[in-house]
């Protein structure tokens, strides 16, 4: 069916990823943000993109899942940093966005993919430029992240800072889920 | 509401398209995207395959609202043949797209933009470069900038170095979030047919058993031009995923890597393969989180780009890969691509493989 313009104010489904949740500009600075009312199970996937801005010296972006935070988020990095290429591995009480300190009005935009059912281990894939101001790129990074939970459904995602007020005012947050038609 | 096929500008927070250049009938050194409105849209989703049409090395940038100044900077990590690399630059004139230094050989690159105004604009890329028969030459992730924070992107302006180096059988394909409130005002939508302009998922199995192979049947590559493979793949030791297309596994597939183990960074290339791996595991039911996409068009060599995590067990991850590929066929038409595994029956059970097809609009 050949459409004009339409501007659906439900839900779209047509096996394609749909935004479910956008934080608009933040217009106070915050130190975390939280995306409820997910449903993991039911969506699959989803896509989380971030435009952060930092709000506080030396800001560490992260992120959680149904709000745990146990010692469960492993990483492994590939990235650059100037003229140098390196990696690395770590398991952390979160998720990195990104791995350099942020000072403040720096940011960082990154980009998750994460395969959200329970029944295994969650993974995701992120690509995060890091740590920007004017024309510099502190470090681009892409990751390979695991949730070591098999059960919880995802419920929820927080984004969040490690410095009180973090997430500086301009910060946007993103979900997409796939919507599948029925 | 239940409906056929859409093909229409629906505002429904999906990426459709607003600008396809089609493959170019003849060289050019720009092509302007007008009409855009960066401070509505917020984000635009770039996927560019672009030949070098000139005997020279030719940068292919965007600017928006062509803005020619040194106001861009990038950060890059990349693999050449077995070396890695890293650059960093504070004055470029543009966004960086691809670099070329062979002429007739193919670019293939996905960007995505934050175009909105009020702060610095911010631009992720991911890169296959020089590619020709079965070689890449470089495998690059670029973070890049754009220093202004005030102007509304109206234009993206695509620019060669080289006077008419974007070649014959180049594309440009740009995707934006229609977010305006405008148009007829629908309660939700369950699209039973194509959404155009638009990626579709047109296939998905979760596996109840174990499977040495899976094959995706029934496609048309030369009328969805673009596939994008998502799949959570459990392996056996040591195992290997390959990615095939039709029936052909002749030495006709192409690589080049880059990558992160534990402290290493690392490159290699390999070129006349048998397929192209998209995920591996090293131990026993260790899962492996695989994403490629593909420009599957027939007439020219068919390109593609993989990230995936690997090896993944527990807090574990064993490696991220990033790998542009090439299947060096310049004339089959893409109607099934085949998933399959090194060992017998090594996609194990609760793997997932979604693929996903872009829908053009008519």
């Amino acid at each position: 069916m050949r459409v004009g313009k339409k501007q659906v104010l439900g839900t779209l489904k047509a096996d394609a990823f749909v935004k479910i949740y956008d934080s608009g500009e933040l217009a106070a600075s915050a130190t975390s943000v939280a995306i409820s009312g997910l449903n993991g199970d039911t969506d699959e996937e989803y896509i989380i993109r971030c435009r952060l801005v930092s709000g506080a010296a030396d800001s560490v972006f992260e992120m959680r899942l149904a709000g745990d935070t146990g010692n469960n988020y492993g990483h492994q990095f590939l990235y650059g940093n100037n003229t140098s290429p390196a990696a690395a591995r770590d398991v952390k009480t979160f998720w990195y966005l990104g791995g350099s300190d942020c000072d403040s009005g720096e940011s960082a935009y990154s980009e998750v993919r994460l395969y959200a059912k329970t029944g295994f281990i969650r993974t995701a894939l992120e690509i995060t430029a890091s740590k920007i101001a004017t024309t510099t790129i502190t470090s681009i990074w892409r990751m390979g992240l695991s949730w070591n939970d098999t059960s919880t459904n995802i419920t929820s995602i927080t984004v969040l800072a490690d410095q009180a007020n973090g997430l500086g005012v301009g910060s946007r947050i993103e979900v997409y889920a796939k919507r599948s038609s029925t | 509401m239940r409906t056929g096929t859409l093909d229409g500008i629906i505002h429904g927070g999906e990426f459709q398209k607003v600008y396809d250049s089609g493959e170019l009938g003849s060289a050019v050194t720009s092509l302007t995207v007008s009409g855009l409105d960066g401070d509505s849209e917020v984000e635009y989703l770039i996927l560019c395959r672009l030949i070098n049409a000139v005997n020279a090395t030719t940068f292919f940038f965007v600017r928006p609202n062509n803005d020619s100044g040194a106001n861009y900077g990038y950060q890059s990590v990349r693999g050449i043949s077995s070396a890695t690399g890293a650059v960093r630059d504070t004055s470029e004139n543009g966004f960086r797209v691809s670099i070329n230094g062979t002429q007739n050989s193919l670019d293939f690159s996905k960007h995505l933009l934050h175009a909105k105004s009020g702060y610095v604009r911010t631009f992720l890329s991911f890169m296959g470069e020089e590619i020709s028969g079965t070689t890449i030459l470089n495998v690059q992730s670029f973070g890049q900038s754009w220093n202004n924070t005030a102007d509304n992107i109206t234009s993206l302006v695509f620019l060669a170095s080289e006077a008419n180096g974007i070649g014959i059988g180049s594309r440009i394909i740009v995707l934006r979030r229609n977010a305006q409130l405008v148009g007829q005002r629908t309660g939700s939508l369950d699209v039973q047919g194509k959404l155009k302009g638009a990626f579709q998922k047109i296939y998905q199995t979760t596996l109840g058993a174990a499977a040495t192979s899976v094959t995706i049947s029934g496609l048309d590559g030369d009328t969805d031009v673009l596939y994008k493979l998502v799949c959570r793949l459990i392996g056996n030791s040591n195992e290997e995923f390959k990615l095939t297309f039709n029936t052909d596994t002749g030495a006709n597939y192409g690589n080049q890597l880059v990558q992160g183990s534990s402290s290493s960074a690392a490159a290699s290339r390999g070129t006349g393969a048998s397929y192209h791996q998209i995920g591996v595991t090293g131990a026993d039911n260790e899962i492996c989180f695989t994403n490629t996409i593909f420009y599957v068009k027939s007439g020219f060599i068919r390109t593609f780009l993989s990230e995936y995590a690997a090896s993944i067990a527990g807090t574990t991850v064993g490696s991220i890969r990033l790998r542009a590929g090439v299947w060096n066929n310049t004339g089959s038409n893409i109607t099934q691509m085949v998933i399959t595994a090194d060992t017998a029956s090594g996609i194990k059970i609760g793997s997932v493989i979604e693929l996903y097809a872009y829908r053009e609009q008519t």
